[in-house]
């Protein structure tokens, strides 16, 4: 056990926008299995495009990927990842664009090759485990804004990733659903997981890591916030 | 600017229906699925945009933006206009499933050709120049689509010719708000996010052909401001000649059409007030018999602004009269030579002779008046050449397309 | 968002298959189209209007949203009757109003009318979402279903950003008017309009692709056809035939 695999390796990762100088630089991150980390850091900082990185949406300007113990350089490379790291976006409406629920959270076991009736019946009880089952038939567009948000999860979780990656998975939240969302979230069998998160006293009793990022690179920060 | 259900004829909604699939075929084709989203959120913007009031002036607006989604879409904005027709019947019942195709190919053709056009001189080195053609373009897509539906609605029937103008010239206050708006956004762009418009970070190139191409913007813009949009298909004439006894004429269109129950004035010489009124009939003929000799005005009026008129001397020597007198005379010259018989009898027949001539004369020349009838008639048929010019100008249109994209695949 | 309004309800219409309900749409806008005696149009929008009574929608909607449909009428109204040649049904001063033009534009109104009504009764009781499941199985290329249906709901999101800078314009006190300076700032705000539409597009494309897409769409909702859909069906196109015969029937033309 001493010597773990990374699931998630980055090496020396560069990446800026036009216009806006380099937003990370030399970034360095290694995600072991058990590993349960709050990403921090002011806005603008890169955290969601790390994220983005990751999962080999913007490829970056310089640096390696390596997931799963992988060496991940063209876009194929990483379709295989995609299906076991799962992301919640920022924003609901980016990740539901079905026209009814149910079908919002088939469309990504359906996506693995499922069949028809066995994605349904995932899908439904990723509804339930969320509490929100009374949804199925609804328009996502016409759910509020918490609602929304438990839908996009409840899509990302009926891939049965290994990993999670989340942004900003509270934000909009009333209370009541961050504490179902986060009793949900420490119920599943993860690898890993990792939170971009504005709040780190809600989430600080589920983990065991805290980074911060600062001036486009990470730095592990030890004390309790 | 929509047409409404119901207005165009069923050859102009099938043509627009045509064109239209032709068009969604391309641009199905040019959309990967990866392009999709993107593709389809511009749709939403330029649905949400195009309920945007803009004001103009006393009134305001809704801007078209469809030289804009041109730029930004290039063949795509065709499915994109085609979808946001689409939402607005089925949300709105602006426009129909008829007029879907018509309306479709009015609005995408120009914003796609003017798009496609100016998408060559964009560049992120000469913002203020890029903004300035897009802006052209904006203005001259909107110019384009007035054309376009003025062109349907005057194919669809000459009732139409005055709608259509007016339509036309409703456009042209559009056309610069959506010439101004368009730079501006394309500026606006080029400074936050110059991989929208899809312009080349290369920088400025102009080729020989985009030189050409330039030419031709220029080209189609002038004509677009000088042609006449729509050309007076809907004029009457009046034809009339005098026959001995009495007037006869017709009254036509201009499309060849006679001119049925239509009012007919006839004045006299300098007489202030016209002397007489009648009807044409089912075939736009009418007659009068003249009261005494002289020349008369006919006036042919037919709804406002329909009026035409001619002149008809009937008189001491009527032309036609002196011909047939022509020919009289030498016939009775030769018929004393010919037997030196009763003179007598020679000019009692005269009267015969002369009867007899007129009625023979009057059959043959009355195949030469209705010839001269057609030939009249013929000539100010002006439909049929503005609508051959009209499809030319499509086709004209269509051709640059063509050029424009084989040029950007190589 | 007020615009599906229409689709709300529970009439037979609205719950009859959108499948069947696009091709009688299509079939009846297809066949008014093509009617010239004023016999068989007046026909056609009795008709229309007791679809749109079976609808059972209020009235003061279905109202408004006729008025809109009949502006670009009443321009025709206005400029028709006097400048189509013709003979003079009556005169009011200089303009002579032709029997011709007259009969055109009640054509028209007569066409337009009922088309709208039969699309208003057919289509918009359904929902966008229905009618582009019924398109897909319709066999419409699926990009443009596709297409469709994205606009569609990405539509709302935008113009819920569109208000919010809208408002957010308003209140640092822009108020418009005809000059250059409005004009800038409407194009600023659309400007930022299709800045937010390109990036959403793009994470919505990203979503996908970490959710495994690959470029299927997954249809789960299957529509069937019942006997209610079938009757409907027959009795629409039974009426669509009537039409016709009284289409030739009578002479009674423009």
């Amino acid at each position: 056990m001493e010597h773990q695999l990374a699931l998630i390796e980055l090496n020396e990762i560069s990446f800026g926008y036009p216009n806006c100088g380099l937003v990370l630089s030399d970034l360095n991150m290694r995600v072991q299995k058990g590993d349960r980390i709050a990403l921090l850091g002011g806005n603008g900082a890169g955290k969601t495009t790390l994220f983005h990185i990751i999962l080999g949406l913007i490829r970056p300007f310089s640096g390696s990927i390596s997931l799963l113990g992988k060496r991940c350089i063209e876009e194929n490379d990483f379709h295989k990842p995609r299906k076991l790291i799962g992301l919640l976006f920022q924003d609901p409406d980016d990740q539901l664009f079905c026209p009814s629920v149910i079908e919002d959270v088939s469309f990504g076991p359906l996506n693995l090759g499922m069949n028809r009736d066995d994605a349904l019946k995932r899908s439904r009880r990723c509804l339930e485990r969320l509490g929100i089952r009374h949804l199925e038939k609804r328009v996502p567009y016409e759910l509020s804004g918490g609602e929304k948000k438990l839908v996009a999860l409840a899509s990302v979780l009926a891939m049965k990733p290994r990993i999670l990656l989340l942004d900003e998975p509270m934000a909009g939240l009333e209370n009541r659903a961050v504490d179902r969302f986060l009793s949900v979230v420490a119920e599943e069998d993860l690898d890993a997981m990792v939170i971009i998160t504005h709040l780190p006293n809600l989430i600080k009793d589920h983990v065991n890591k805290t980074l911060v990022m600062e001036d486009g690179s990470l730095k592990e920060q030890t004390s309790v916030c | 600017m929509h047409i409404s259900e119901g207005v165009l004829s069923i050859p102009v909604l099938s043509a627009g229906a045509l064109i239209t699939v032709a068009g969604l075929a391309i641009g199905i084709k040019k959309v990967k699925p990866a392009d999709i989203p993107k593709v389809a959120l511009t749709t939403s913007a330029f649905f949400v945009a195009s309920l945007v009031h803009i004001p103009i002036g006393p009134s305001n607006a809704h801007l078209v933006l469809n030289g804009f989604l041109g730029v930004l879409l290039g063949w795509a904005a065709f499915p994109a206009i085609f979808i946001g027709l689409v939402l607005q019947a089925v949300l709105f019942q602006f426009g129909g499933l008829t007029t879907l195709g018509v309306n479709s190919a009015n609005i995408a053709l120009p914003g796609i050709f003017f798009g496609l056009l100016a998408r060559r001189f964009i560049t992120l080195k000469r913002p203020n120049l890029s903004a300035l053609i897009a802006g052209l373009a904006g203005g001259l897509s909107v110019m384009g689509s007035g054309l376009m539906v003025a062109l349907s609605l005057s194919l669809s029937g000459d009732s139409f010719t005055l709608v259509s103008r007016l339509i036309f010239s409703a456009h042209i206050p559009i056309a610069v708000v959506e010439g101004i708006i368009t730079g501006f956004v394309t500026r606006f762009l080029l400074r936050v996010r110059p991989e929208i418009v899809g312009c080349n970070l290369s920088g400025f190139q102009m080729k020989a052909y985009g030189n050409a191409a330039l030419l031709l913007l220029i080209t189609t813009f002038s004509i677009s401001l000088l042609a006449p949009p729509i050309v007076e298909a809907h004029r009457v004439s009046v034809f009339a000649w005098y026959d001995g006894k009495v007037v006869v004429g017709k009254a036509y269109y201009a499309n060849g059409k006679p001119a049925k129950h239509a009012k007919i004035l006839v004045h006299k010489e300098e007489q202030p007030s016209h002397i007489l009124t009648v009807e044409s009939d089912e075939f736009g003929r009418f007659s009068f018999t003249p009261s005494s000799h002289g020349e008369y005005v006919i006036e042919l009026v037919a709804g406002l602004g329909h009026k035409a008129t001619t002149v008809v001397k009937v008189g001491k020597v009527k032309k036609g009269q002196k011909a047939v007198l022509d020919v009289k005379e030498p016939q009775k010259a030769v018929a004393p030579t010919g037997s030196v018989g009763n003179i007598l009898e020679i000019n009692v027949s005269c009267k015969k002779i002369e009867q007899l001539l007129e009625k023979v004369l009057e059959r043959h020349l009355a195949p030469v008046r209705d010839e001269l009838e057609k030939l009249e008639v013929a000539q100010s048929r002006v439909t049929f050449k503005d609508v051959v010019s009209g499809i030319g100008y499509i086709m004209g249109i269509m051709g640059l397309w063509a050029y424009m994209s084989s040029n950007r695949k190589s | 968002m007020t615009c599906e309004r229409l689709a709300s309800g529970n009439s037979i219409l609205h719950l009859a298959d959108p499948r069947i309900k696009i091709v009688l749409a299509s079939f009846l806008s297809v066949e008014v189209v093509f009617l010239k005696t004023m016999a068989a149009l007046i026909l056609a929008l009795i008709w229309a209007i007791f679809m749109l009574y079976v609808t059972g929608l209020k009235k003061d909607i279905l109202l408004k949203r006729l008025f809109f449909v009949n502006v670009f009428i009443v321009v025709l109204w206005l400029v028709i009757p006097w400048s189509t040649p013709g003979a003079t049904l009556f005169q009011i001063g200089p303009i002579g109003i032709t029997r011709e033009g007259v009969m055109l534009c009640s054509a028209i109104t007569l066409k337009c009318n009922a088309i709208v009504m039969f699309n208003m009764a057919l289509l918009s009781t359904s929902t966008i979402f229905a009618l582009a499941h019924a398109l897909d199985h319709l066999k419409v290329p699926s990009i443009l279903v596709q297409l469709f249906f994205f606009s569609w709901r990405y539509l709302h999101v935008l113009e819920e950003e569109y208000i919010k800078i809208k408002r957010a314009a308003m209140l640092r006190g822009f108020s418009p008017g005809t000059n250059l300076f409005t004009y800038k700032t409407y194009a600023n705000i659309l400007g930022t309009l299709f800045v937010r539409s390109y990036d959403r597009g793009q994470r919505v494309y990203w979503a996908m692709v970490c959710r495994g897409f690959n470029g299927t769409f997954w249809l789960l909702s299957h529509f069937r056809l019942g006997s209610r859909d079938l009757i409907l069906m027959s009795g629409m196109l039974i009426l669509g035939i009537c039409l016709l015969f009284v289409e030739w029937s009578t002479n009674w033309h423009l």
